[in-house]
């Protein structure tokens, strides 16, 4: 070859390089170009999204924004399979911006979902806490219902549990213990005051008893002894006066009328003295044997049996005395009256034989009682 | 001519190099990124160590990033150098973050564990508490009520071990804290009732 032909050759060469080479670049400049600076921001929001706990607070948004940026990845990748000149990242340009509005939206409404979570929260605690003290104070040591007491201690536990999730700032496992502490406790106190609304009814009936009683002892300058339950207290009167207010002690199922033997209530009516007991003829120091059944709990028991409350086997039950060997600090009886040895000294001082004797559940309202428990 | 054509072929393969060939995507460090963040989450890093499985989640995202924006690069252009490292550490920092998830969780674990047995003992001295203090009036209702609150503790104790059984080792944490605060209550209650007897 000559080098005249050489040189030709070499420079075909060149231009065909030059030429595929310069063509190339053009196509390369006129093919689209990825979202590469979407697609970083996008990752930047999906990473303070997630930093935000958009995955606890706004999950379906973080998910959909997620979803897009996967689809995104997939769509970019398949378009880079593509010659250049054929690729087209609009399609992956429309997910990145989905998945760009979706991560915003999501990490804003985490942002503002904890920070409404923080402060509702905080005012439902104080409630749930108020509702808890109201159960302590009103209703703890009544003898309402079982149930009741181990929801109140259920909502307790709950309570403290869903305090040591809020301190950690886990909101969305708050939410259900608060609620179940919530719940638990808002029916047990309004089972309990509807219960104790009932019981109350009868207040007025008792008033009247009571004013009767002491008007009695007036007129007749007698000794009455007055009994209410509901202040655990054990009066003694002389002449329509008050001389002695006694501690006193009932049968563990102290709220209500006894309706029959062995049902541990303490019952609820006017009565008398029958008989006085002494020394051996009582095994509490000293006892007022009181004329249980009276002709109204007679009457009762009869109906309640009729009606099926009472099995036909059951008996009203009888012996309701007033005795000592109390000042236990609890009510423990089989529905009698239990006052301390000391205190049943004075009872049996002021009483005797036909001394009225009248039981009731309260010489307050309700809403008396419980305000003076606040 | 037949040097001609033998050039001519030798510059279309030099043209078809130009355009086809390129780096070698780096699928081995890929893979093995991805299946040490598998790993990671298997031991529930993410849980434990959340904040710290985000920034692997972003590195992992980061890498995929970089790998699709060289692969959109003409062929000659790419180069998947960067990608490979951060893939590599990807890998390390995985590793790592699995290895401190166990050690994180075994903590916790510790931690619930020995909070459970110091509750425990908090209730048996409750309970040697409630021995000792005053029977007078008032005093034994109050002493029923604390039984049955300890009652109620004692219930949780046994679901907070039932869920270190399972490995839910949070949801433990947040019970026996319960537990130990309600008790230190009834602790303090009867220490106060007990003193009150002592002063009287």
């Amino acid at each position: 070859m000559s080098l005249k032909r050489r040189g030709k050759l070499s420079l075909v060469i060149i231009m065909v390089l030059l030429f595929t080479g310069g063509g190339l670049i053009t196509l390369f400049s006129l093919s689209a170009h990825p979202p590469v600076e979407s697609i970083d921001r996008c990752s930047q929001v999906l990473s303070n999204a997630r930093q935000a706990e958009a995955a606890e607070y706004a999950g379906d948004l973080l998910s959909d924004a997620e979803i897009a940026y996967g689809e995104a990845m997939v769509e970019w990748n398949i378009q880079n399979t593509r010659w250049y000149i054929s690729r087209d990242y609009s399609l992956l340009n429309e997910k990145i911006q989905l998945a760009l509005r979706k991560g915003e939206e999501a990490c804003r409404k985490s942002i503002a979902v904890k920070d409404s979570m923080h402060h509702d929260l905080a005012v439902v605690f104080k409630e749930v806490e108020k509702d808890l003290e109201r159960y302590a104070n009103h209703f703890g040591v009544l003898p309402l219902n079982q149930q009741s007491r181990q929801d109140f201690r259920t909502a307790e536990m709950l309570f403290l549990e869903a305090r040591k999730a809020y301190e950690s700032g886990n909101y969305n496992r708050v939410v259900p213990k608060l609620e179940k502490s919530r719940f638990l406790i808002g029916e047990s106190i309004r089972k309990n005051q509807k219960t104790l609304k009932n019981y109350f009814a009868n207040i007025s009936k008792w008033k009247i008893w009571v004013d009767e009683t002491i008007n009695w002892s007036r007129a007749n300058k007698k000794s009455v002894i007055i009994v209410d339950k509901f202040a655990h207290k054990c009066y003694i009167y002389s002449r329509g006066v008050e001389i002695h207010a006694l501690d006193a002690e009932f049968g563990i199922n102290w709220i209500g009328e006894k309706n029959y033997v062995g049902d541990k209530a303490t019952p609820e009516g006017r009565y008398s003295v029958t008989k006085m007991k002494s020394k051996k003829r009582t095994n509490y120091y000293k006892a007022l044997l009181i004329n249980y059944p009276n002709e109204e709990d007679k009457a009762r028991f009869a109906q309640q049996k009729k009606k099926g409350l009472i099995s036909k086997k059951t008996s009203i039950g009888g012996l309701i005395e007033i005795h000592g060997g109390g000042g236990k600090g609890i009510n423990w009886t089989d529905g009698c009256v239990a006052v301390s040895n000391e205190d049943m000294d004075q009872v049996f001082r002021w009483a005797e034989v036909g001394t009225p004797v009248t039981i009731v559940g309260s010489l307050k309202t309700l809403e008396e009682v419980q305000a003076s428990e606040k | 001519m037949k040097k001609s054509f033998l050039s001519m072929l030798v510059v279309v393969g030099a043209v078809m190099m130009l355009t086809t060939s390129c780096a070698k995507l780096p699928q081995e460090e890929l893979d093995a990124a991805n299946a040490s963040v598998e790993a990671a989450k298997a031991v529930e890093a993410q849980r434990y160590l959340a904040a710290d499985f985000n920034a692997l989640q972003d590195s992992l995202n980061k890498a995929m990033t970089m790998i699709e924006t060289q692969k959109s690069k003409f062929s000659m252009m790419r180069s998947y150098k960067d990608a490979k490292a951060l893939l590599v550490t990807v890998t390390t920092m995985a590793a790592t973050l699995k290895d401190d998830a166990i050690v994180k969780k075994e903590e916790v674990k510790i931690e619930v564990q020995n909070a459970l047995v110091e509750t425990n003992s908090l209730v048996a001295e409750v309970k040697l508490l409630i021995a000792k203090a005053p029977r007078g009036k008032e005093g034994k209702a109050a002493l029923e009520a604390i039984q049955t609150d300890l009652a109620g503790v004692e219930a949780t104790l046994t679901e907070v071990a039932t869920l270190i059984d399972n490995g839910d080792y949070m949801t433990a944490q947040e019970k026996v804290s319960a537990a130990k605060e309600k008790t230190n209550s009834l602790k303090a209650e009867l220490e106060e009732a007990i003193a009150k007897t002592k002063r009287k």
